[in-house]
């Protein structure tokens, strides 16, 4: 349901969107490199960033699922749902206290790009692979923000924000619970498979949840997400 | 800050024929120009330099120069890439002929990512430069079960072996390795290292590991320090 935010979403419904591919910034993955003397890069290291920003920008398809639950109880550690799934993490009471609902997703940049990664490893083209490495992470950082803006722009009419986004894996959110998050989605196909260990196949996938937050208790001054 | 000098082998000219210049090999391996450097390295096994010889006097200067560079934070990653891939480019040609004079390895080195982590460029540099640096490597890849991890090191008879985690969560995978390293009977067999973005010294400490790689170079030093150190002999 990608384009202009025209309706909100109806809870519980699962929803896709395709986040628009953007230009990856060559100087930003040379500065996660280490350089900040961008005049200095020396040129071959500099053909090889240009080189594979660009053809990340090709193979990465950004594809998100989500779908919004409501909240039965967030108590301390403790997060449970209507669906009647439970997290545990610290960080929930301090983040979703104010939330009725949560905004479960899985984003994804698809297979593409983690095929070729593995192709140049192969063939021991480590400096490409690091780059377009490098490129990926920064198209996972601006799809994810690109969705970030497409769910505030579906709840905004109904008074409400988003908090900031939680994930298993970060923040001391165990990475198991990636199951019972996944579980959310058990009723449609999604592009994202769930290793044993919890990892996610494709690599450049994020997973997560946001607070559905009201708009009033978010204190003037402070920016929602 | 010291600048890092190329470091001259001592007695070299000893060791080479009349009339013999390394300094193009320095140069080559140095600005990672593989194809040359291969070249070089071949044209030095034609010429009967002994394999170790091409290794000590012609392919080290380069990259211990470029390896410097990196721990004073003159280049980056990249660079240092460059010349690993060259430095590798060379060693593929002398690695068969110093088998044949019976030289070992420095050691024999198991890593991988731990349990639930996917990243795996990380570990294939810190791979590419204990190669070049004359460890025999069992790269497991990524999201690698403490058991598989167990099971490497029993087979190949690992001196060490290295874990990398690249989330705050799966570190925790590294403390459940050792532990199960342990329980398996073989943590004295071998020297523990790890790494990745979320370690630290402390931590390593804390879960008991013999030491921590804050990058490639220092994972390559602590290596060739650790594998000096006694360890249990494998049956």
């Amino acid at each position: 349901m990608a384009g202009e935010p025209s309706s909100s979403i109806i809870p519980g419904d699962c929803e896709t969107y395709h986040p628009p591919r953007s230009e990856i910034s060559v100087k930003h993955a040379l500065r996660i490199q280490g350089y900040r003397d961008l005049s200095a890069v020396r040129e071959d290291v500099r053909a090889i960033a240009i080189a594979m920003t660009a053809k990340a920008e090709k193979l990465v398809a950004p594809s998100a699922t989500y779908r919004k639950v409501p909240v039965d109880s967030c108590e301390g550690a403790s997060l449970r749902l209507s669906t009647g799934t439970s997290f545990n993490a610290e960080i929930f009471g301090q983040i979703l206290g104010h939330c009725d609902q949560v905004l479960a997703f899985i984003l994804t940049l698809g297979e593409a790009l983690d095929d070729e990664v593995g192709r140049m490893l192969e063939k021991g083209d480590i400096v490409e692979a690091l780059f377009m490495e490098t490129a990926g992470w920064l198209a996972i950082e601006q799809a994810s923000r690109e969705l970030a803006i497409h769910l505030q722009g579906q709840i905004k009419k109904d008074g409400l924000c988003l908090t900031r986004r939680l994930g298993p894996g970060y923040k001391e959110w165990d990475l198991l619970e990636q199951r019972p998050l996944f579980e959310l989605f058990s009723d449609t196909e999604i592009p994202v498979r769930l290793l044993e260990s919890c990892a996610m196949f494709p690599k450049k996938s994020r997973s997560g949840l946001y607070g559905l937050r009201p708009l009033s208790t978010v204190r003037s001054g402070s920016k929602p997400n | 800050m010291a600048i890092p000098e190329l470091k001259i082998p001592d007695g070299w000219e000893g060791r080479a024929p009349g009339g013999w210049d390394w300094q193009p090999l320095w140069e080559a391996v140095e600005k990672g120009h593989h194809d040359f450097t291969s070249e070089f390295v071949q044209n030095s096994i034609d010429k009967d330099i002994d394999p170790r010889t091409i290794l000590d006097d012609g392919l080290f200067p380069g990259f211990n120069l470029q390896g410097d560079r990196f721990s004073e934070q003159l280049i980056f990653i990249p660079e240092m890439l460059i010349t690993a891939r060259a430095m590798k480019a060379g060693l593929a040609l002398i690695r068969p002929l110093l088998a044949a004079k019976a030289e070992k390895p420095l050691g024999n080195f198991v890593i991988g990512t731990v349990l639930g982590d996917m990243h795996d460029i990380g570990q294939s540099i810190v791979t590419i430069m204990l190669e070049n640096a004359g460890f025999k490597i069992t790269n497991l890849g990524t999201d690698v079960h403490p058991d598989k991890f167990i099971e490497a090191a029993r087979e190949e008879k690992a001196d060490l072996i290295g874990f990398s985690a690249l989330l705050s969560t799966t570190v925790y995978y590294q403390k459940v390795t050792i532990e199960e390293i342990t329980k398996a009977g073989v943590r004295d067999k071998m020297k523990i290292l790890i790494g990745g973005a979320p370690t630290t010294q402390e931590w390593a400490d804390e879960i008991g590991a013999d030491g921590w790689g804050k990058d490639a170079i220092a994972a390559v030093k602590l290596a060739q320090a650790l594998i000096q150190e006694k360890r249990e002999a494998w049956a």
